[in-house]
């Protein structure tokens, strides 16, 4: 085989492993890691707002699953910089806060998925969590 | 863990570039050529692996294709892909704004042709390039379930390549990717290329 190849292949081989191969928590067997065996049902979602600009309450949308074809859960204006909900996990939630800037108006749309993350440890299925998720409604200009 | 792959993949790239540069050869008796002349045809398989950015925005290209090694052009499909949410501002009507997460992707075929005019004692060469990638781009946003802005769309581009051996080049080059709505459309180009050559050693 010549040398090309060879450069060529061991190239292709190097970059698929360093990318694949990182030893993730299913490699490990640790008896003093603490594992927590049962999963929460229920999380976090925390909302994170902006003062309006007008200085009015600013319109939120709460949404299980996405803005356009999601469920509409909750509605209500609201002066604080943080709200929270207990949601179900393995679900998408979308949120949106509508400000007054300067005769406009700016809607702010954020999503994410709330959910835990499991692995083996010594025979044991170990879970993983977040204990909350930010939704940040915040005003970037 | 994200960090520990970026440190892998950057370490891979540079171990590749240590086995294929020879820095001592490359710069040796430098012969000017025809950037018109044209060899026998000589068709390679090849990956790509490059970037696209500017101030406002960085995009990964990763592609696989034909690389011509006799009349010098490449014809590659291509996918490149924003690897991380950037917030934007669409304007949905008069007086209302959504400020929204976005990335972007862009999948294209790839035309390039390159015209080199100078050769060293290793044949690693060095000349300009033309490029056109012919795509389909798309956005992807937090929150809504279907994407936006698709476009099909040429991205011209151009800038100077190296031929360091016979299985690599390394490009540096301007793409002017307007399919982008959100950032400026004038971006630097890196290409790395590989290619599977058969004849290195004739």
């Amino acid at each position: 085989m010549k040398n090309s190849i060879k450069i060529t292949l061991l190239a292709v081989g190097i970059i698929l492993f360093s990318t694949s191969c990182s030893k993730t928590k299913d490699d490990i067997c640790d008896i003093n890691i603490i594992c927590y065996t049962e999963a929460p049902d229920d999380l976090y979602v925390k909302l994170e707002l902006s003062t309006n600009p007008s200085s009015t309450p600013i319109e939120v949308r709460f949404y299980i699953g996405n803005m356009d074809n999601g469920e509409l859960y909750d509605k209500f204006h609201t002066t604080n910089n943080v709200e929270y909900y207990l949601m179900p996990i393995n679900e998408r939630y979308t949120a949106t806060a509508k400000y007054l800037v300067e005769g406009d108006t700016v809607m702010v749309i954020d999503s994410d998925r709330l959910s835990r993350e499991s692995y083996k440890n010594c025979e044991e299925t170990c879970y993983d969590w977040e204990d909350e998720i930010i939704l940040n409604l915040k005003l970037k200009k | 863990m994200l960090h520990n792959k970026g440190r892998k993949v950057v370490f891979s790239i540079l171990f590749i570039f240590s086995l294929t540069v020879n820095p001592l050869k490359t710069f040796a008796q430098p012969l000017a050529i025809n950037p018109f002349a044209v060899s026998y045809f000589q068709p390679k398989f090849g990956i790509n692996l490059g970037t696209f950015f500017n101030h406002q925005d960085f995009l990964f290209d990763f592609g696989i294709g034909l690389e011509e090694l006799g009349y010098d052009f490449s014809i590659t499909f291509n996918g490149s892909f924003r690897p991380y949410y950037k917030t934007v501002y669409f304007k949905e009507s008069d007086n209302l704004y959504w400020q929204i997460e976005e990335k972007v992707v862009q999948f294209s075929i790839d035309l390039e042709k390159r015209f080199y005019f100078l050769e060293f004692d290793n044949n690693s060469k060095i000349g300009l390039y033309g490029i056109l990638k012919t795509g389909y781009f798309y956005g992807t946003y937090k929150g809504l379930s279907k994407n936006r802005n698709q476009d099909f769309g040429l991205t011209p581009g151009g800038g100077i390549a190296w031929q360091f051996s016979k299985i690599a080049r390394f490009s540096v080059g301007y793409l002017y990717f307007n399919q982008n709505p959100y950032a400026h459309p004038h971006t630097f180009n890196l290409k790395l290329s590989l290619y599977i050559n058969k004849d290195e050693q004739q």
